[in-house]
């Protein structure tokens, strides 16, 4: 006995000395990212009510430009639908051919799942700006880009389902004597293909917010628009265009998330409704094809620009500008930290206010609660990082406001969906124990959100490296500031330099997040 | 005497591993036209791995198969993949899962079963000939799926009813022989009878032979004719039902818990 309570007693101390030994290296590690992005409150207070001014000064809305902004806003719904729809088409072999159910040989899966990996890395904006320097201004940048940036993400997607599916009925269908091709019609794409269609509206809906910035860096469409109006300080018509993106954005989702919604549940239409959705949707694509006006000479001029790229990586790196490229990553993934933190701090709470099963809260208020996150997830974080430019100047702090505050509308939203998700017996049995509110929280409720809201907040910072990455490309730190500088300057090894750093580093946190996150679910 | 439809014949299964695990320890068997015969035993036994080893799907859990199978005379563990298909496409196997393709209609689920006896072209479009859509209906009513149902998802369907889609799948194969692993160890006790007596009925009705996994003893005296007991990998039984002493038989097969207690 006594030697047990010994041993006890020389594991509590360890497991304290490894709580301060954490603690110091969060302060330590805390400490070093706020330095890195410049994070001073003082100047917050003191010129956060210059953003507040500058709302102000946008205030009222310029109605009257409505009319020239219709041209711009229906060219980002057309390059998103292009964008999807070539993307669609380009993920389908790689999908394919990376897929260990249809492919045996290594030889062949492998290389085609890199490439998908590759693809995946690349942020958004990052194909906006090089495909405007591929291809010149205007809309068929814009396709290039979506295009690639949608292709990544529905193969990414649709090969995890592909890695997902029931492996029972295949062998059902293998047992009759079937062959492959005939196992892979009955058995394997009767199953992949409801995902594959979630995952092409899914990478819509994503597709028409980033068409609806990426004319910022001159890739067509309505942000080509805020450009002009940003650089005149005509302020009412930013705003005007501000609420345009956002209204298209709400619209667009709600109108993907009917159709989702009725995918998963495998509601299935009749046919003349079949036929019908098919025909709108093949018109749209017709229509946003002719009124484009995609210039193919383009492609071939785009084609050359990749290829210097790549050529001018392999033979000629500029070696020279490597320290700074890492320097400004790691700039980059602080921003991030940064961020992903701050707006994991605001939407703890606000996924316990929003959840519907919390203890005592009213349903109408929960409800009320849960639109913050969706109204703030419809504001791009672009135009939050530009509207922060102006009120704090270039630097890493904007990029570190912007990304706070638009990931508050994911976090806030997931949260109070793991709060709903709470099994409740272990609340039950701490109640009929007679424990305190508090301790009901502390012993039943946070060990089983902790672990969840952590992975959160992993997945989050993934997903904000890539956008800290970029948004230097308008002005707020980062890699992007040093991307937009050898952009204007036509220095491609710059650009390729930046290239090599950013893609294996993004790959890297993926995959250490993936493996923390398994961890963490899993226990 | 006529000549068994399947011979097994020193047959040792093997799945590699850390520990490689023996499911079947030199099993030998011999089955004849008509026969319906129960294998019965604890989980774990090699029942499952048995029927799996006899048309090679063992081969997708990564077993090492050694020994002879033949069925219909051919050596299934030399046949080549074409020859497999061939054999496959006459040996119909029921699930315990079921394993039917929720998404599918219950037609479509059924007609996977002639995919031997449909050109490639032909089945790649899902253009099934009139004929088998004709025996695809026939077989489901006959496991008690009426025609109004046909067209729905197999998604909307029972337990037991996915398991009558999985026998009407078997049935359009025309197969020669039937292995069923499991086949109502997830149904309610009426809805296993109710399923049991379908594989009665094709039995007797056309005299397809027909072998059942089955760890239940009450089903397994109920319905089997000829009764085979496994027990860690090895046959210790192999008797026809009427030359069964119940009492020792399932003491052996299952051991009594009483006496482990």
């Amino acid at each position: 006995m006594a030697q047990w309570t010994e041993r006890a007693r020389g594991e509590i101390w360890l497991r304290r000395l490894g709580f301060f030994l954490g603690l110091l290296f969060l302060i330590a590690l805390y400490g070093w990212a706020l330095r890195g992005v410049e994070f001073d409150l003082s100047s917050i207070f003191k010129y956060g009510g210059k953003f507040f001014e500058l709302l102000g000064r946008m205030y009222p809305p310029d109605f009257s430009a409505l009319p020239q902004l219709v041209r711009p806003l229906l060219q980002t719904l057309q390059m998103a639908t292009l964008g999807t729809f070539f993307g669609a088409l380009m993920a389908l072999p790689l999908v394919v051919f990376g897929s260990q159910l249809v492919v045996r040989s290594a030889l062949i899966y492998w290389p085609v799942r890199m490439i998908m990996n590759i693809l995946r890395t690349i942020p958004d904006l990052l194909y906006a700006v090089l495909f405007v320097a591929a291809m010149g201004f205007g809309p068929a940048a814009g396709v290039g880009a979506l295009s690639f940036f949608a292709c990544a993400i529905i193969a990414k997607l649709t090969s995890e389902s592909a890695d997902n599916i029931n492996p029972k009925p295949i062998e059902a269908v293998e047992a009759v004597g079937a062959g492959k091709l005939q196992v892979i019609r009955y058995a394997v794409l009767p199953q992949l293909i409801p995902a594959f269609i979630d995952h092409v509206i899914y990478v819509f809906e994503l597709n028409v917010r980033v068409s609806a910035v990426m004319g910022y860096v001159g890739a067509g469409g309505m942000g080509m628009q805020l450009t002009t109006a940003m650089e005149w300080r005509n302020y009412s018509q930013v705003l005007t265009i501000a609420l345009l993106i956002f209204a298209l954005v709400i619209v667009i989702d709600l109108v993907a998330n009917r159709i989702r919604d009725a995918f998963v549940q495998g509601i299935v239409l009749p046919r003349p409704l079949r036929f019908l959705g098919l025909s709108v949707v093949a018109t749209l694509i017709v229509w946003s094809f002719i009124s484009l006006e995609v210039d193919f000479n383009r492609l071939v001029k785009g084609f050359d620009y990749f290829r210097n790229l790549v050529w001018a990586i392999v033979t000629d790196p500029a070696t020279e500008y490597f320290e700074l490229a890492v320097q400004r990553m790691i700039q980059s993934l602080q921003i991030a930290l940064v961020g992903t933190t701050i707006s994991f701090l605001l939407s703890v709470p606000l996924g316990f206010l929003a959840a519907r099963r919390h203890v005592g809260m009213p349903v109408a208020f929960a409800v009320g609660m849960k639109q913050i996150p969706n109204i703030i997830r419809a504001f791009p974080e672009l135009i939050l990082a530009i509207f922060f430019i102006a009120t704090f100047g270039p630097g890493p702090l904007p990029g570190v406001l912007a990304i706070a505050i638009h990931s508050i509308g994911m976090l806030g939203k997931f949260n109070a969906e793991i709060v709903e998700k709470i099994r409740k017996e272990p609340v039950e049995a701490l109640q009929s124990s007679g424990a305190s509110r508090l301790q009901v929280f502390r012993y039943a409720v946070l060990p089983q959100v902790l672990p969840e809201f952590l992975a959160l907040f992993i997945y989050r910072f993934e997903i904000n490296v890539r956008a800290a990455s970029v948004l230097g490309i308008v002005g707020a730190g980062g890699i992007g500031s040093l991307i937009n500088e050898a952009q204007s300057y036509r220095a491609w090894d710059i650009v390729g330099i930046c290239l090599v750093v950013i893609i294996p580093t993004v790959m890297v946190i993926d995959f250490l997040s993936a493996r923390i996150r398994k961890k963490l679910i899993e226990g | 005497m006529t000549a068994p439809i399947l011979r097994v014949h020193n047959l040792t299964v093997i799945y590699p591993g850390v520990q490689p695990v023996k499911a079947l320890d030199n099993v030998n068997v011999e089955i004849y036209p008509g026969e319906f015969v129960v294998v019965a035993g604890v989980s774990g036994s090699g029942k499952s791995t048995l029927l799996r080893a006899i048309n090679r799907l063992a081969e997708n859990d990564h077993a090492q198969i050694h020994g002879e199978i033949y069925f219909d005379g051919v050596n299934v563990l030399k046949a080549s993949r074409r020859q497999l298909r061939e054999i496959r496409s006459r040996i119909g196997f029921i699930f315990q899962e079921y394993n039917v393709v929720e998404r599918l209609p219950v037609l479509t689920n059924a007609l996977v079963g002639s995919l031997g006896y449909v050109g490639l072209v032909r089945s790649l479009l899902g253009r099934f000939p009139k004929e088998q859509i004709e025996r695809a209906h026939h077989a489901l009513v006959r496991v008690g799926i009426p025609q109004p149902r046909h067209g729905d998802r197999a998604a909307r369907l029972s337990g037991g009813q996915k398991q009558r889609v999985g026998i009407a799948r078997a049935l359009l194969q025309k197969p020669k022989l039937i292995l069923a692993d499991e086949p109502v160890a997830s149904l309610d006790p009426i809805t296993a009878n109710v399923v049991m007596n379908i594989f009665k009925k094709i039995n007797e009705d056309e005299g397809i032979t027909t072998i059942v996994n089955l760890h239940d003893p009450v089903l397994t005296f109920k319905y089997g004719k000829r009764i085979i007991g496994l027990k860690h990998g090895r046959i210790i039984y192999d008797k026809p039902i009427t030359a069964i002493n119940r009492e020792t038989f399932e003491e052996d097969i299952y051991g009594t818990v009483d006496r482990e207690g």
